[in-house]
């Protein structure tokens, strides 16, 4: 059995208990109390904070709650991150990302409670309706109706919601419609209303095929949604794409010329092909 | 490291929680021995004496009690205490990785490489304080610059904004080894990957070299002139600007009947030419020559893929 000293183990205990979030005096008290197994006095908790204090750790009492703010043998970050962190703040509030804002800020907690250095921005929630409801819809598996604009016309379609992304510096919902992947501006978007009907996610998304020879096979670097389904004894492989919207894998395959064929489905096969003739005709071939 | 306040300044405080608090923030910096530890407390001034090593021992098994997992010394490492992992370490969640991940790839897209190069720093701080390797590895990845050699993306990334001549050692997709010698370019990031960009001393030709394959920094020298890369300025039509993702340094002109002139500068005819390519029958090149060619070249050759 190893020799501890109780006061010391309780103040790391405690401090083990501020990592993790922000607490009241009756909520750490209650805390620690559960976490040592005996009753820990406002008396005690405060002596604990005292002693962090004491050693240069700095814990300050914001909104009623005792709140970690610095760590003097916490990680230290290079100005050009911290900097980084400002500008990823700003551009996932910018974005309007609502999860990716619920997540970093959650990073952002944590490392604020990790750092030597002062840094606690933290950007605003998301409170976009839209927004909202489509995220709620992707979590709990409901379809979404969205209403949009498009030349100037507005459409109503029912729609697997998949995620929220980035074209350009705007917003883009991604959707699973009549079995392959949409993107719809957000810029374009009247409206997005929680359907009453379960969604089927992405299990009715298209799966592509494609050939990569020799060359390209070796160089290619696989994207998160695909995998490699086959190894030919000429050295090409063949790739399984599955939820890449159609107009971006088409375009991404074209420009790996001769070198990339796509295999299936056949309506694919027969669109890369007519890309490639109208393409032609361009130059009058 | 520690700013103390002065006794005076605090009621009531926990001494053998200070001594504790001291010796962890001293192993979460580098490895220690007893002497060091106790030189370490002496030195923060919470007492006059200097502690036994059984008082350190007791420190150190609470220590193990809170959830800290400490080496015992041995000569192998020098009769130090190494913390190997403690229970404040960053807990970082598939979620916030994800959100990392995102956030990354939109914001690096089309950008100057020096932001995926603050990312990687961020990541690396990051994995370092995470004492799991799967998420340590997660975060890694997600710039895949850890594929790179570290001695040659220092090196390659101290030479930004000089014009010397550099001697490599690359390897080839078919993992030839080979010794390239160029001036010095630029840097830049395409689909996630570090190129570096420069002109052959031999040939004179723009050439490209992926970092991830680039062995070993043989030799650097100091350039002579400025570097003046061949050019290709790509004037080509495009119909339904709106639909495409244009790069940033392309230049819309006038548009005509859903028809807009797009101007690019590019310093590679290979990317140029995949450029072109992505945009499908949207786009018609005028100019130059060279590349409209090309362009016809791999298109012909597509058909017959097709056909």
């Amino acid at each position: 059995m190893l020799k501890v000293n109780i006061s010391s183990l309780r103040v790391l205990q405690m401090l083990q208990l501020l990592f993790e979030k922000n607490y009241t005096m009756n909520e750490l008290m209650a805390a620690l109390s559960e976490v040592s197994g005996e009753r820990c006095s406002n008396f005690l908790i405060s002596k604990y904070i005292n002693t962090c204090r004491f050693c240069g750790i700095d814990i300050q009492k914001i909104d009623g709650k005792y709140t970690l703010l610095k760590l003097p043998f916490g990680i230290e970050f290079s100005d050009d991150v911290l900097n980084l962190l400002d500008e990823i703040r700003d551009y996932s509030s910018e974005m309007r990302l609502g999860k990716n804002i619920r997540a970093y800020n959650s990073l952002l907690a944590k490392i604020n409670r990790r750092s030597d250095r002062y840094y606690s921005k933290i950007a605003p929630p998301e409170d976009d309706k839209n927004i909202q409801n489509f995220e709620y819809a992707v979590e709990n598996g409901w379809k979404v109706n969205v209403t949009y604009i498009a030349e100037g016309n507005s459409n109503l379609i029912i729609c697997d919601p998949l995620e929220l992304s980035c074209v350009e510096d705007t917003l883009a919902i991604v959707v699973n419609y009549n079995g392959e992947r949409k993107k719809i501006l957000y810029k374009d978007i009247a409206s997005i209303a929680v359907s009453t009907v379960k969604s089927s996610g992405n299990l009715l998304s298209t799966s592509v095929i494609f050939k990569l020879q020799n060359a390209l096979a070796r160089r290619y670097t696989l994207r998160p949604e695909e995998k490699v389904v086959g190894i030919n004894d000429d050295g090409s492989i063949t790739v399984l794409n599955k939820t890449e919207d159609k107009q971006s894998l088409l375009n991404r395959l074209l420009k790996y010329d001769s070198m990339c064929e796509v295999i299936s489905p056949r309506a694919y096969k027969k669109e890369m092909k007519n890309i490639i003739d109208k393409t032609l005709a361009n130059y009058g071939k | 490291m520690y700013t103390f306040q002065t006794k005076a300044e605090v009621t009531q405080i926990s001494l053998t929680g200070a001594r504790l608090i001291v010796i962890l923030g001293a192993l979460m910096t580098a490895p220690r021995d007893l002497q060091d530890l106790n030189a370490l407390i002496s030195e923060c001034g919470l007492v006059d004496k200097n502690y036994s090593n059984d008082t350190i021992r007791i420190a150190l098994s609470t220590l193990k009690a809170a959830g800290c997992e400490i080496s015992r010394p041995c000569k192998s490492n020098d009769y130090k205490y190494q913390l190997l992992s403690h229970p404040f370490a960053l807990k970082i969640t598939d979620e916030e990785i994800a959100a990392l991940k995102t956030l990354y790839a939109n914001m690096t897209r089309g950008s100057d490489y020096r932001i995926a190069v603050k990312f990687n720093e961020l990541f690396n701080t990051l994995a370092e304080h995470t004492f799991d390797e799967r998420l340590s590895g997660e975060l890694l990845g997600i710039t895949s610059f850890c594929k790179i050699e570290q001695d040659v993306y220092k090196k390659i990334l101290a030479q930004d904004g000089k014009n010397n001549i550099i001697t490599i050692v690359y390897a080839t997709p078919a993992k030839k080894l080979g010794t390239k010698k160029f001036m010095f370019g630029r840097i830049f990031l395409k689909s996630n990957k570090l190129y570096v960009e420069g002109i052959d001393t031999e040939t004179n030709n723009t050439v490209c070299y992926n970092m991830t394959r680039i062995r070993q920094v043989v030799k650097i020298e100091q350039g002579v002139s400025d570097y003046k890369p061949v050019v290709y300025n790509v004037k080509y039509l495009l119909k339904n600007i709106d639909n495409h993702v244009l790069p940033s340094e392309a230049k819309a002109g006038k548009s005509n009947n859903n028809q807009t002139e797009v101007e690019i500068e590019f310093t590679s005819k290979f990317f140029a030419v995949q450029h072109i390519l992505s945009l499908g029958e949207d786009c018609t090149v005028i100019e130059p020559a060279e590349i409209r060619e090309e362009v016809i070249s791999k298109l012909m050759e597509l058909r017959k893929v097709y056909a």
